[in-house]
């Protein structure tokens, strides 16, 4: 995978290298990117809605009458 | 909450009636590709958001990096690869820019922007999807049969497929408002394409007893022979959800997509479109999605370990199997009792009981389940 360098300050490469033994985990790069996904995802799914309009809502909602689901 | 759609948007990339006629005229004048039945489901997939994000069929890095990483190149998980293929022909008659027209049954049902044309190597594509290129496989044989070149870019649906089970399809907005009006908050998918049998029921209740509903969600389309007809799972679900299920906690509805066997990688795709649906835990079977001794049994739950930012939880549920000392549906980390005491219950050995007409014992599969599956003269696809 094509990869890129960041900066990150060394007290926090020290938490995470220290976290990464204790959990016996065997590369810190690797724990690194794990978690900032986790953590990435979960603020992507804060930040984008999925709503639907009112006027749709109700629409959908006939229909899975209709449809015996409601 | 229901699961956000994967990607963060529920992709739609339907039109409105007002435009339909005006987009059909245009795609009589284009070039046109004549679809299979799993592309055009394909098709209404990406439309109506099931495989969010994609908004059309893979280009060519999106491709090889879900080949490589199971991951689209904006990092997103993705395991299988959503491709049209097209002749050396045809590939001909077009250039990247061009709009293209996609017909099924003799209709246009798309239109698309060619973004990108390229070849693909197939035994790559088999050795990195199905982990083989052996040609006995179902999906492997059938990826050989396919074109030689594939064209990427995004898709726009004109009209949707008819259905002749219309009344059990639901898209992905539509189950959840579902789930929202009924207020469920921890949803569990469960994939199936078989009939229910007493270790399905065992496993999907488990999952309900901590969760507020359970949505069944069967594919029905090509399947390979020896499988159960589409009709087949839907009668025989109505039967066991209307005689052992509390009314208003299940929501089964089908989906239309090809199996493609690929074990593990497509135990995470059946997660990625359930969460899309709005369901925020994934029933894992043991051997999910597996054909004959490809996969090992448990590579289809290893294989998300990959995937900590998958956005829906995977349950890793064991088999489940009838102990005569327990006295019911039970699974290997609740009894303790040796083998002789254990009815395993045999996927091989039912369908040999439904062939030869026979009613299979209670342990295995719910009466009236097994009457609505005898029933049929011929319950199997060939
Ligand atoms: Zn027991």
């Amino acid at each position: 995978m094509e990869s890129v360098q960041v900066l990150i300050p060394k007290s926090l490469y020290t938490r995470v290298e220290k976290l990464c033994k204790e959990i016996s985990c065997e590369d810190v790069n690797e724990l690194l990117v794990r978690l900032l996904r986790e953590r990435v995802s979960e603020v992507e799914e804060e930040i984008f809605s999925a709503g639907v309009s009112e006027e749709e809502r109700e629409e959908i909602v006939k229909r899975l009458k209709e449809k015996g689901y409601l | 909450m229901v699961s956000k759609p994967h990607g963060g948007k529920l992709i739609d990339r339907t039109v409105s009636e007002k435009s339909k006629e005006r987009l059909m005229k245009e795609a009589m004048e284009m070039e046109r590709v004549d679809l299979t039945e799993g592309l055009a489901a394909d098709i209404a997939n990406i439309a109506h958001g099931v495989y969010s994000p994609l908004e059309g069929f893979l280009t060519r890095d999106d491709y090889q990096s879900v080949l490589d990483q199971m991951r689209l190149t904006n990092d997103l998980p993705w395991t299988i690869p959503i491709i049209l293929d097209v002749d050396e022909e045809f590939k001909n008659r077009i250039k990247e820019g061009d709009e293209i027209a996609l017909f099924y049954k003799d209709k246009p049902i798309a239109i698309m922007r060619v973004e990108e044309i390229y070849p693909w190597d197939k035994r790559e594509y088999s050795r990195k999807v199905f982990k083989t290129d052996d040609i006995n496989h179902p999906g492997v044989k059938k990826t050989f049969q396919r074109k030689d070149y594939l064209i990427g870019g995004d898709v726009l649906q004109i009209e949707d497929l008819p259905e002749p089970y219309e009344r059990y399809r639901l898209w992905p907005k539509e189950t959840r408002v579902l789930f929202l009006e009924r207020g469920w908050k921890r949803i569990a998918a469960f994939q199936t394409r078989n009939v229910p049998h007493r270790g399905h029921e065992y496993i999907q209740k488990a999952a309900l007893t901590f969760t507020d509903g359970l949505f069944i969600n069967p594919l029905v389309g090509w399947k390979k022979p020896g499988d159960f007809k589409d009709e087949v799972i839907i009668k025989a679900y109505e039967a066991l959800i209307e005689n052992y299920y509390p009314k208003g906690v299940v929501a089964f509805s089908i989906l239309r997509m090809e199996m493609r066997y690929a074990g593990p990688r497509e135990a995470v795709h059946h997660a990625i479109v359930r969460k899309n649906f709005g369901a925020t835990h994934f029933i894992v079977g043991r051997d999910h999605a597996g054909v004959g001794n490809y996969y090992g049994p448990y590579e289809a739950w290893d294989i998300f370990k990959n995937f900590p930012d998958l956005g829906i939880t995977p349950l890793f549920v064991r088999e489940a199997f009838y102990c005569k000392k327990c006295g019911g549906m039970v699974n290997e980390k609740i009894c303790p009792h040796p083998e002789e005491y254990r009815i395993r219950i045999s996927g091989t050995k039912l369908r040999k009981m439904i062939m030869e007409g026979r009613m299979p014992p209670e342990y295995m599969m719910r009466p009236e389940v097994a009457k609505v599956v005898l029933s049929f003269k011929d319950p199997f696809v060939h």
